[in-house]
């Protein structure tokens, strides 16, 4: 179910892949370390971050606190999956691949499931299948951009187009298979569109996850005092 | 700065970025257990579909851009995905989808 569910985004995945390659070739670092970073790092907007400054010859030390502050993110999605998947050992490994699209397909699976009942379908192994499928195409696609960078320099497809063509089919899917979410989504769009004016690209996510999240959370508080009231 | 160096470095991200990810996954904070803190934690997908989609195709560099050909085909594309339903392959139709209207506008 994982792989399904990520195979669509692994288009989305080798596209950057290549560019995150032939970023590090352009910038004259060896193909050992631009791979070194897709399969240790495994996480692509803190590699972008810290390979751009890598090359701009930035202090390692900034290298690091960028790339981490970047990634810290990942905390919500630990908290938002720790009760989706089985409990047990295999967790310490399955947490190497909770990426931003591996989260989203194991929600996603695991959503659907609730909806159809379905008591049957092991999580961890959605997680696994999922961010094995993204793995694997993110890392040879990183060596595959380094190697043909020079042939493929005048690709002219907008880089938000891809990242805003990837989900929307999920966001679609997500308002036509649960309405209870709509009026959520709704305002959290507009704060959305709002906050784009104001912030770079690369803090919209965290800021809007966060208002998101504070956003149900009042939602929530309403429903149970107007149920209490009654 | 030496290979070995950045190879360091790089080890260091990625020890960083596992720990950021496995801390709360093999951990049980309390905090999951708080009611609103569940619910708020479970708009977390559609609020992360809503910053990658919105913010990235509507505007350039903080600059609301909306007339553009790649919004047209994300649009264009909504009712085919809609009808389809195979939400998963919005790349692959709105990719189809951008590539006619620049062959038309090539021609124009």
């Amino acid at each position: 179910m994982g792989y399904q569910k990520t195979f669509p985004l692994a288009f989305s995945a080798v596209f950057f892949g290549i560019i995150f390659g032939f970023t590090g070739a352009s910038g004259g670092l060896p193909l050992y370390l631009v791979s070194a970073m897709s399969y240790i790092i495994f996480a692509g907007s803190a590699q972008f971050i810290a390979l751009v400054l890598i090359i701009d010859g930035q202090p390692l030390a900034a290298v690091f606190i960028a790339a981490v502050i970047i990634n810290l993110r990942h905390l919500l999605y630990g908290i938002a999956v720790h009760d989706i998947l089985e409990d047990g050992k295999q967790k310490l490994f399955f947490s190497y691949f909770l990426t931003d699209e591996c989260f989203l397909a194991t929600t996603l699976v695991h959503k659907q499931a609730q909806k159809e009942d379905n008591q049957d379908l092991k999580m961890n192994y959605v997680l696994l299948g999922s961010g094995l499928t993204l793995w694997i195409g993110w890392n040879i696609a990183t060596i595959v951009g380094y190697l043909i960078y020079s042939s493929i320099s005048n690709l002219s497809l907008p880089e938000n187009f891809v990242i805003a063509a990837s989900f929307f089919g999920f966001l679609l899917e997500t308002i036509v298979t649960f309405p209870e979410e709509r009026k959520n989504i709704l305002i959290t769009s507009i704060f959305a569109m709002g906050i784009a004016f104001l912030v770079p690209s690369s803090l919209t996510l965290i800021l809007i996850m966060i208002f998101g999240a504070i956003i149900s959370v009042i939602f929530e508080y309403q429903r149970v005092r107007r149920q209490s009231n009654e | 700065m030496s290979d070995l160096n950045l190879f360091l470095v790089i080890c260091a991200i990625g020890i960083s970025t596992y720990l950021i990810r496995v801390i709360f996954v093999y951990y049980s904070p309390e905090i999951i257990s708080n009611h609103y803190m569940s619910t708020g934690l479970k708009s977390v997908p559609s609020s992360m579909l809503i910053a990658l989609v919105l913010p990235f195709l509507l505007f350039e560099n903080q600059a609301f851009h909306p007339f553009r050909l790649d919004v047209l085909a994300i649009i264009l594309t909504i009712p085919i995905l809609h009808y389809m339903k195979k939400y998963q392959y919005g790349l692959v139709f709105a990719l189809g989808v951008y590539g006619i209207l620049r062959f038309i506008v090539s021609i124009q």
